[in-house]
């Protein structure tokens, strides 16, 4: 029985897993948008969208036949150029109602912009659904974007798109709609699982295209590929004797549930004897290179087996020569590989690797990796004092190298995500003191806003010289992230920086640092000139980092006047500390510093302040207020930021009172000038502090 | 139990196929190539307006992947089979499927899986679009829509299959070890192969002289642009495959330092970007004799 719904399918070859997600939601945004643009009413469940592998599929539920009818006010000439002094149409009036097809009587009165034009009502007449989709259908299809699009045999400029576009079914209350697009024509036939029913066939409607698809292994939602795929290895790890369990992270899951249209579970397994290889290898293997799911016994350990999910019916053939025993074949030689390498990468120490360091290119303008390591190297000498802290790096001479050493092995060549990792391991099987192998590991920490941080102040150390050689010297080449891609993880690098610095108290005036470090790059020139480029964006990060857990006004006030995020950070703090316990002294500082700097801001010119000019007591007792006040700040240590505050607090009474008493734009410019001064001294010290005037304050 | 597809009968096999769906079943390029792109009947014949329809056995050398005979899955010499279709059909992976049936492996019965991977090679100037073709969790085949070859985009897109035969024909015969492939009833590919493997590994890695090298990548690069130069393409396109090769001999003897990697690749790029516009200019001059004419 035909239906009401409208049923679009794009058949393609298989587009790649990450593409369908963005795929989805443009298709969802851009019918939505069609419908409403269009008047095309439909009472059912929406818009729903979905994808597999190999196809699109739009579906709309009880979709109007016809679009909306709706009145449209057309202008036409000036009210007054209407008529002529004896009230007669003018030729510009008939000739705007001939055009519009309307009589006389039926002008109305249209205003725009305050002035009155001649205007109709015209009833815009709905349209046949069908025919406005066909005609709008190819525009939104051919617009689509990806990541990577490719052409395929046609000529000129014919589309781009994920991989060819094969197929074009489209049904509108269960009649075919036509259309082209991609060098096809739609039509009403579809066809199932390409590798078990590629036969066509042409469903009557849009519930019947569901179920049949189903019937021909094609599970067109994603979340019922999810759920199969979920259900099915539960109930295989639960049957088995010794109860198995997996994790299913999420990344994977979604990739396995895009590369199927029909996804079965099935249970491998592998000789046990391979548990010998660390763990990491083996998970790496399983679901970086085979997308399987490694499986645990239930007490935590790596078991000898595996998830699998193929695209299709279960296993026709069992035993050998079936798709369980292909896959355990395919896993065997990628671990019997795995075991060879692990074992012979042992021959050879990680230090005795370092000097091939020198082989592997870095980044062009930037040198080897051997020259990276050695500019961490360097940082690692130059940061300590600046941070304050006391470390005997006399044992340590090689550690910058010995960290990019195992990127040489050839564990890692094959499974690059173990990089760190393996140096821990290889370094813990030498020997090497375990501060050494932890650093070694963990000088990739944080990997991300929420991954944990280096353990020991070794690690941490070698992590924030290698995210700073990362940063300084890609930005050295111009090598700067854009809004949409940072393919050398620079925002990552400097989250890590800032939250390795936060969580140490690490006092680094980056800016200094940069610019002291400039030597030790290729380009120390191109390096200095980068370092405004450097700040901004370190800011942007720190700003972002620091608005999590703070308000707003208060990051953006203390961010401009420090390059270290400790005292950033501490200023923060302070502000939260005393504006929740201030009351009535926290907002007269507020507005006192807001009022000084509006008063001086625009002012040029600005003379020293000079006290023998003082004309009213008030103006002396003020300074005298602020000497007193700065001679008690100077006793303060410099990062106790919220005694410092408190401080700034006692000032900004006088300054207050001060406003209340003394005019200072009178007329005589020298006086005038001289009380400015002695104002802007006043604020200059509070926004050294912050920039207090960026926090709102009702007056 | 069904017959066992030896290694020979698996090239007759796959080549019978593709010879009944109209291609010319060409030769190796006879010269030292790293994959089968590198031979005139794709790399060259992706160019241009002509229809071109092939298929054909390449030795590939990867001399860096040399494992002197000891590791059962790599090789430094091993078999591609190599398809190019021009313009690529509409139906390609269902004729693919159709090879793969033919060599017997019904879809049925396996997992076959279309997986992102795309292609670029760096010394060619050339990449495309397409997937690994997975069997059971393993690679088989690598499907390529080219969209450029030699810096030039091109109209139509040719399709290229690369099947790795040794991979297809262990699956096929059940066996771990490369070495272990029956080529026919008599010989195994451990006696045809595995002492070369040894022997152009020590070359390879311990025993090529670089100094000669260098001086050949020298003296082929300059016959390159003096025959291109001279109007003589054809030729001057092996001198190209030859300086790629001696790159890659340099390569796994560890004697091209990072900074003259990416000039030496780069060489090579520029011979091949000549090659691929000599050619077209040649094909243009004799009008495209293969393109259909214009109505």
């Amino acid at each position: 029985m035909p239906d009401q719904d409208f049923l679009l399918e794009v058949g393609t070859e298989e587009i790649p897993a990450r593409f369908l997600p963005l795929a989805t939601g443009q298709l969802t945004e851009k019918v939505d948008r069609l419908l409403k643009d269009h008047r095309i009413g439909h009472a059912g469940g929406g818009i729903r969208v979905f994808a597999t592998p190999c196809r699109l599929v739009v579906h709309v539920s009880k979709i109007e036949r016809v679009t909306e009818t709706r009145v449209i006010e057309r202008a036409g000439p000036p009210w007054e150029s209407a008529r002529d002094s004896e009230g007669r149409p003018t030729p510009a009036l008939l000739g705007f109602l001939k055009s519009a097809g309307a009589t006389e009587k039926e002008v109305i009165q249209v205003r725009k912009k305050d002035r009155i034009f001649v205007g109709v009502r015209l009833k815009e007449k709905g349209r046949p659904a069908a025919q406005v989709l066909a005609e709008q259908i190819p525009g939104i299809l051919t617009a689509m974007t990806f990541p990577k699009t490719m052409r395929w045999p046609m000529t000129g400029d014919a589309p781009a798109f994920a991989r060819p576009v094969r197929w074009l079914m489209c049904l509108f209350h269960g009649r075919p709609v036509r259309f082209r697009a991609f060098g096809l024509v739609s039509g009403p036939k579809t066809c199932g699982n390409k590798f078990f029913h590629p036969a066509w066939f042409r469903p009557a409607s849009a519930a019947d295209y569901f179920k049949r698809l189903e019937k021909y292994l094609v599970l067109v939602s994603a979340e019922s590929r999810r759920e199969k795929i979920v259900l099915e290895s539960r109930r295989l790890l639960t049957k088995r004797p010794r109860r198995l369990k997996t994790d299913m992270p999420e990344g994977l899951l979604s990739e396995v549930v895009n590369l199927t249209e029909y996804p079965t579970v099935l249970l491998g397994s592998f000789d046990p004897s391979f548990l010998s290889i660390p763990d990491a290898i083996l998970k790496s293997a399983m679901s970086r290179h085979q997308r399987y799911f490694p499986v645990f016994s239930h007490a935590g350990s790596l078991a000898p087996h595996f998830l699998v999910v193929r695209n299709g019916p279960p296993d026709s053939i069992r035993g050998g020569g079936g798709v369980t025993a292909g896959n355990e074949r395919v896993l065997t030689a990628r671990f019997s590989d795995a075991k060879y390498f692990f074992e012979s990468d042992q021959k050879k120490k990680l230090s005795d690797r370092i000097e091939g360091l020198k082989k592997v290119v870095y980044l062009e303008g930037l040198g080897t990796l051997h020259d990276r390591a050695r500019r961490i190297r360097d940082l690692m000498v130059i940061l300590p004092p600046r941070l304050g802290i006391d470390i005997d790096l006399e044992n340590y001479g090689e550690l910058a190298y010995l960290c990019k050493a195992d990127l040489l092995t050839d564990i890692v060549r094959e499974f690059p995500d173990l990089q760190g990792h393996m140096g821990r391991i290889y370094a813990q099987l030498e020997g090497l003191p375990p501060e050494v192998s932890a650093a070694i590991a963990d000088h990739y920490l944080p990997k991300g806003p929420q991954d944990a941080l280096p353990e020991q102040p070794l690690a941490a150390l070698l992590a924030l010289a290698d995210k700073l050689e990362l940063l300084l010297g890609a930005f050295s080449i111009r090598l700067r992230p854009t809004a949409s891609a940072d393919p050398y993880g620079l925002r990552r690098a400097s989250i890590g920086i800032a939250r390795i610095l936060l969580a140490r108290a690490w006092h680094l005036p980056l800016r200094k640092l940069a610019e002291d470090a400039a030597q030790i790059f290729p380009d120390p020139a191109a390096l200095r000139g980068a370092v405004p480029d450097i700040m901004e964006f370190f800011r942007g990060r720190l700003e972002s980092l620091l608005r999590e857990q703070h308000p707003a006004e208060f990051v953006s006030a203390c961010l401009p006047v420090s390059d270290d995020a400790c005292e950033i950070a501490g200023k923060v703090e302070a502000m939260r500390k005393v504006s929740a316990e201030g009351g009535e002294a926290w907002l007269t500082l507020l507005r006192t510093a807001k009022r000084a700097h509006n008063i001086v801001k625009s002012e040029k010119q600005i003379p020293p302040l000079d006290p023998a000019r003082f004309q009213q007591d008030e103006e002396r007792l003020l300074h005298e207020a602020f000497l007193a006040w700065q001679g008690r700040l100077r006793a303060l240590p410099d990062r106790k930021y919220t005694d410092r505050l408190r401080s700034i607090l006692q000032m900004a009474d006088p300054l207050h009172r001060f406003f209340e008493k003394v005019f200072v734009m009178v007329d005589d410019p020298a006086v005038r000038k001289n009380r400015l001064a002695l104002i802007l001294t006043i604020s200059s010290a509070f926004r050294s502090y912050a920039e207090f005037d960026r926090i709102a304050v009702s007056d | 139990m069904p017959k066992v597809m030896y290694f020979q009968d698996l090239i007759a096999a796959i080549s019978a196929y593709w010879s009944n769906r109209g291609c010319a079943i060409v030769q190796p390029a006879g010269l030292e190539v790293g994959a089968g792109t590198f031979n005139q009947n794709t790399f060259l014949r992706s160019l241009g307006p002509e229809p071109w329809r092939c298929a054909y056995v390449e030795p590939s050398r990867r001399p860096t992947d040399g494992r002197y005979g000891e590791n059962p899955n790599r090789l430094q010499h091993y078999y591609q089979y190599q398809v190019l279709l021009k313009p690529a059909p509409s139906d390609v992976q269902e004729v693919y499927l159709g090879s793969l049936r033919a060599m017997g492996i019904s879809e049925r019965e396996h997992d076959i899986r279309f997986v992102e991977d795309d292609w670029e090679s760096p010394t060619l100037g050339a990449w495309g679009l397409g997937w690994e073709v997975w069997l059971d969790g393993m690679e088989i085949t690598q499907f390529t829509y080219f969209q450029e070859v030699g810096g030039i985009k091109l109209d139509p897109i040719p399709v290229e299959l690369t099947y790795g035969l040794e991979r297809i024909c262990m699956a096929l015969q059940g066996v771990d070890n490369v070495y272990d492939l029956k080529w026919n009833r008599e010989v195994t590919y451990a006696e045809m192969h595995k002492r070369n493997e040894w022997e152009q590994s020590t070359y390879n890695f311990e025993k090529s002289d670089p100094e000669v090298l260098f001086k050949l990548f020298d003296v082929f690069e300059t016959e390159a642009r003096r025959l291109m130069a001279a109007g003589l393409v054809l030729p001057g396109y092996e001198f190209v495959q030859k300086c790629s090769h001696t790159f890659n001999l340099l390569d796994a003897r560890g004697c091209v330092s990072v900074s003259e990697r990416m000039t030496y690749i780069l060489r090579v790029r520029q011979l091949a970007s000549l090659a691929a516009r000599g050619y077209l200019a040649l094909r243009e001059s004799l009008g495209f004799p293969l393109a259909a004419p214009h109505a």
